[in-house]
C-alpha cells in the first residue's frame, strides 16, 4: 500500500521557483496496477522519484506499506524495485551478470542467494546466452531485459517504472507487458508513467492523471469511463486537461 | 561495503580504454620522451663546432690564440660581420692590422668581438673568446712587470673566487630534479582523471547513479568506494612514472645517469616517496570528486578538471628556482607545494623525517575538508542526478 498525503515538490531556478508537484493526496491500495498519465513536464517523473527515495517531497509525507519514506528510507528502499526509462541504468563494461551482482550485493543477498536468483531471472527472460557478455553490445531489447531483471532481483513489494517501453521494438514491449501481467499474479503493487493509452488501458485498473502538477483524476478505470461517458483513454485524458478538473 | 563498490569500480575502470592510456601507457611515453630529448640535448652541447670568422689581414699569432679554445674553428672571410649576419659563423673578431707588432712598440691595438647575444652558442663561443684572450693579456701584463720588476699583487691586491654548493657541476642533477618532479606529479593526476569524470558525471549521465541511490546503498559507501577507485588510479600511476622514469635514466641516457644515485638510502628514499604519492592521490582524487559532482556530463566534467592540471603547475614554477637549502617548512605545508618539495629534496639527497610528516599531515588535514564537502555534495540531490 503506497499513501501520498499532500505531497509537493519545488524546483529552485535562479530567478523563480517550479512547482513540480502540487499537494497530491492519493492512495494505492496492495496489490494494484496504477497508471499515471500526464503531458512532459506534468510532474510524473518527479512523483515518482519522491515515491521511490530519490527525491525529497518540499512537503507533505509518503508512506508505503506504513513506513515514512523520510524518515526510514533505507527500510523502504529494500522494499522497492524502480526501472526508469529512456537510460537502463546499467554499467556498459561489466556483464549482465555483473550488474547484477553488484545490484544483488546492496540488497544484502548472499552469494549463493544470487547466483540462485539470476539463474531464474535468465530463464524466465530468456537470455542466459547473454549473462556472461557485456551489457555495452546488447540490443536495446536486451537491455531492456536485463535492467528489468535487475528491478525486481529483490522480489520487491512494489515496483515503479517510468515510461518502460519508450523506444522498445513491438516484441519487447509486449514481454514487458506480459511481465507486468505476470508480477500482478504474483500479487505486486506496481505504478507505471506511459504515453501509451493502449498500454494504460490493457494493463491498469486504476489511474491517476496528474496536469500541472496538480492531479486531476484518481479512482479505477470504470469509474472514470462511467464519469465520461467514454471508453477512449485518449478522449477522456484531453477533456480533464481542457476542463482543469481537480480530483 | 565499501570495498564491493571500489572492486567493481576498478574492474570497471580497468575495462575502459580511456584508463590504461591515461594511467599506464601516457606516463610511461611522456617519461622517455621527455628524458631522451634533454638528454640528446645535453650530450650535443659538448659537441657543438664554434665556428668563428675573422678578418683577412688578421695576426697569425692571434688567430693561433683563439684556435687553442675547444670546438673553436677560425676562418678568414673579408667581411666577418657580415659573414654573421648571414648566418654562416656564430662569432666575428676584428683585430687590428699589424696587432702583434703595434703590442710589442707598447701601443694598444684592439680586438673586437660581435656576437648576436640571443643565440645561446653564440653567447656561449663569444665567452669562450673573450675568455681566452683575457688570459693572453693577463700574460702579456704579467711578463711587462716582471721586465720592470714589479710584483704581480702590487696591481692585483686580492682575488675572487666562485664557488657552486649545489654540489653537482654539470647540472645533472638539477635536471633529474625538475623532471622528477613534473613526471610524478603529472602521472598522479593523468592517472585519476578519466575515473573521476567516469565514476560521477558518467554516473549521471547515464542514469546508473540513479538505480544506485534507489538501492539501499549507503551514500557514504558509494562515495568512500569511488573516491579510493580515483586514487588508486592515481597512485598506480605515480608508481608507474617513479618506475619507468628511475629505469630509463638508469639504461637509457648518458649523461644522466651519473648523478641519480640513490643506492645509500633507498629504503627511507622509496618510503618516503610512496608516503608522498599515497597522500597526494589522495588529496587530488578527492579535489576530482568535487569538480565530477559539479559536472552533469563527462564532457562538463573534463572541462572542470583538465584545468587543474595547469593550475598544478603553478606551484612549479615557482619552486623550480628555490634550492634544496632554501625550503622551509611553509613548503613542506602547503599542499601541491609539498609533493613538490619533497620530491626535490629526495632527488638532492636531503633525508628528513619530518619534511615528509609534514607533507602527509597537511594533506591529510586538507583531505578532510575536502572529503566532508564532497560527502556533503552528494547527500543533496540537486548533485547526484543529473538533469532531468
Amino acid at each position: 500500500m503506497i499513501e501520498i498525503k499532500r505531497v509537493s515538490r519545488e524546483f529552485k531556478e535562479k530567478k523563480h521557483t517550479i512547482q513540480a508537484v502540487k499537494e497530491v493526496t492519493c492512495t494505492i491500495p496492495k496489490g494494484e496496477i496504477v497508471g499515471l498519465l500526464g503531458e512532459n513536464g506534468a510532474g510524473k517523473t518527479t512523483l515518482l522519484r519522491m515515491m521511490s527515495t530519490v527525491l525529497e517531497p518540499s512537503s507533505g509525507e509518503i508512506f508505503i506499506n506504513g513506513v515514512n519514506i523520510h524518515k526510514e528510507p533505507m527500510k523502504v528502499k529494500q522494499t522497492i524495485g524502480v526501472l526508469f526509462g529512456g537510460e537502463t541504468g546499467l554499467y556498459d563494461r561489466l556483464t549482465a551478470r555483473e550488474n547484477l551482482e553488484y545490484f544483488a550485493a546492496f540488497y544484502g543477498m548472499s552469494k549463493h542467494e544470487t547466483k540462485v536468483r539470476i539463474e531464474e531471472l535468465a530463464k524466465r527472460f530468456g537470455m542466459r546466452d547473454f549473462l556472461d557478455r557485456r551489457v555495452g553490445g546488447f540490443s536495446k531489447g536486451m537491455r531492456q531485459k536485463v535492467a528489468i531483471a535487475r528491478t525486481i532481483l529483490h522480489n520487491p513489494d512494489v515496483i515503479f517504472f517510468d515510461e518502460p517501453t519508450t523506444g522498445l521494438d513491438i516484441t519487447a514491449a509486449n514481454m514487458f507487458r506480459e511481465l507486468v501481467r505476470q508480477l500482478k499474479k504474483e500479487g505486486k503493487t506496481i505504478v507505471f508513467s506511459s504515453h501509451i493509452m493502449e498500454e494504460v488501458e490493457q494493463l491498469c485498473q486504476s489511474i491517476i492523471m496528474i496536469h500541472k502538477g496538480q492531479m486531476i483524476y484518481q479512482g479505477s478505470n470504470e469509474q472514470l469511463y462511467r464519469e465520461e461517458e467514454s471508453r477512449d483513454l485518449n478522449y477522456i485524458f484531453m477533456s480533464r486537461i481542457v476542463r482543469g478538473e481537480s480530483a | 561495503m565499501i570495498g564491493h563498490v571500489y572492486k567493481k569500480e576498478l574492474k570497471d575502470s580497468f575495462r575502459d580504454k580511456k584508463t590504461i592510456y591515461l594511467s599506464v601507457l601516457l606516463p610511461i611515453l611522456f617519461n622517455i620522451g621527455i628524458l631522451f630529448f634533454f638528454d640528446m640535448y645535453i650530450s650535443n652541447q659538448g659537441k657543438d663546432e664554434m665556428n668563428v670568422v675573422v678578418n683577412e689581414q688578421a695576426d697569425n699569432t692571434v688567430v693561433q690564440w683563439m684556435e687553442q679554445g675547444e670546438n673553436i674553428t677560425i676562418e678568414r672571410v673579408e667581411d666577418p660581420v657580415k659573414a654573421v649576419e648571414e648566418g654562416k659563423a656564430l662569432v666575428a673578431v676584428e683585430i687590428d692590422e699589424q696587432f702583434m707588432t703595434r703590442l710589442q712598440n707598447m701601443e694598444a691595438p684592439n680586438v673586437t668581438v660581435y656576437a648576436d647575444q640571443s643565440s645561446v652558442k653564440a653567447s656561449a663561443t663569444s665567452e669562450s673568446i673573450l675568455g681566452i684572450l683575457s688570459i693572453q693579456r693577463e700574460q702579456v701584463l704579467a711578463q711587462r712587470l716582471q721586465e720592470l720588476d714589479i710584483q704581480t699583487s702590487t696591481i692585483n691586491p686580492f682575488e675572487v673566487k666562485m664557488e657552486g654548493l649545489s654540489g653537482d657541476d654539470d647540472g645533472s642533477l638539477y635536471i633529474i630534479a625538475i623532471f622528477a618532479q613534473l613526471v610524478i606529479v603529472m602521472g598522479v593526476m593523468m592517472g585519476g582523471m578519466p575515473a573521476a569524470s567516469d565514476l560521477f558525471a558518467g554516473e549521471k549521465e547515464r542514469n546508473t547513479m540513479e538505480a544506485l541511490l534507489m538501492t539501499p546503498a549507503k551514500r557514504l559507501d558509494l562515495i568512500v568506494g569511488k573516491w579510493l577507485t580515483i586514487a588508486t588510479l592515481g597512485m598506480l600511476s605515480g608508481v608507474f612514472s617513479v618506475v619507468t622514469f628511475v629505469l630509463f635514466v638508469q639504461y637509457g641516457t648518458k649523461t644522466l645517469v651519473d648523478a641519480l644515485n640513490i643506492s645509500d638510502n633507498t629504503l627511507f628514499f622509496t618510503g618516503s616517496l610512496i608516503v608522498g604519492i599515497i597522500v597526494f592521490s589522495l588529496l587530488v582524487a578527492c579535489v576530482f570528486v568535487v569538480l565530477s559532482l559539479i559536472a552533469n556530463t563527462m564532457k562538463e566534467a573534463q572541462n572542470y578538471i583538465s584545468p587543474m592540471m595547469t593550475v598544478a603547475m603553478i606551484p612549479y614554477f615557482l619552486l623550480i628556482g628555490t634550492s634544496v637549502n632554501e625550503l622551509t617548512v611553509t613548503h613542506f605545508l602547503i599542499p601541491f607545494f609539498n609533493i613538490y618539495a619533497l620530491i626535490k629534496q629526495l632527488i638532492y639527497g636531503v633525508y628528513d623525517v619530518t619534511s615528509m610528516l609534514y607533507v602527509a599531515g597537511s594533506s591529510i588535514v586538507v583531505i578532510a575538508i575536502t572529503f566532508t564537502l564532497a560527502y556533503m555534495m552528494f547527500t543533496k540531490s540537486r548533485w547526484v542526478l543529473g538533469k532531468s
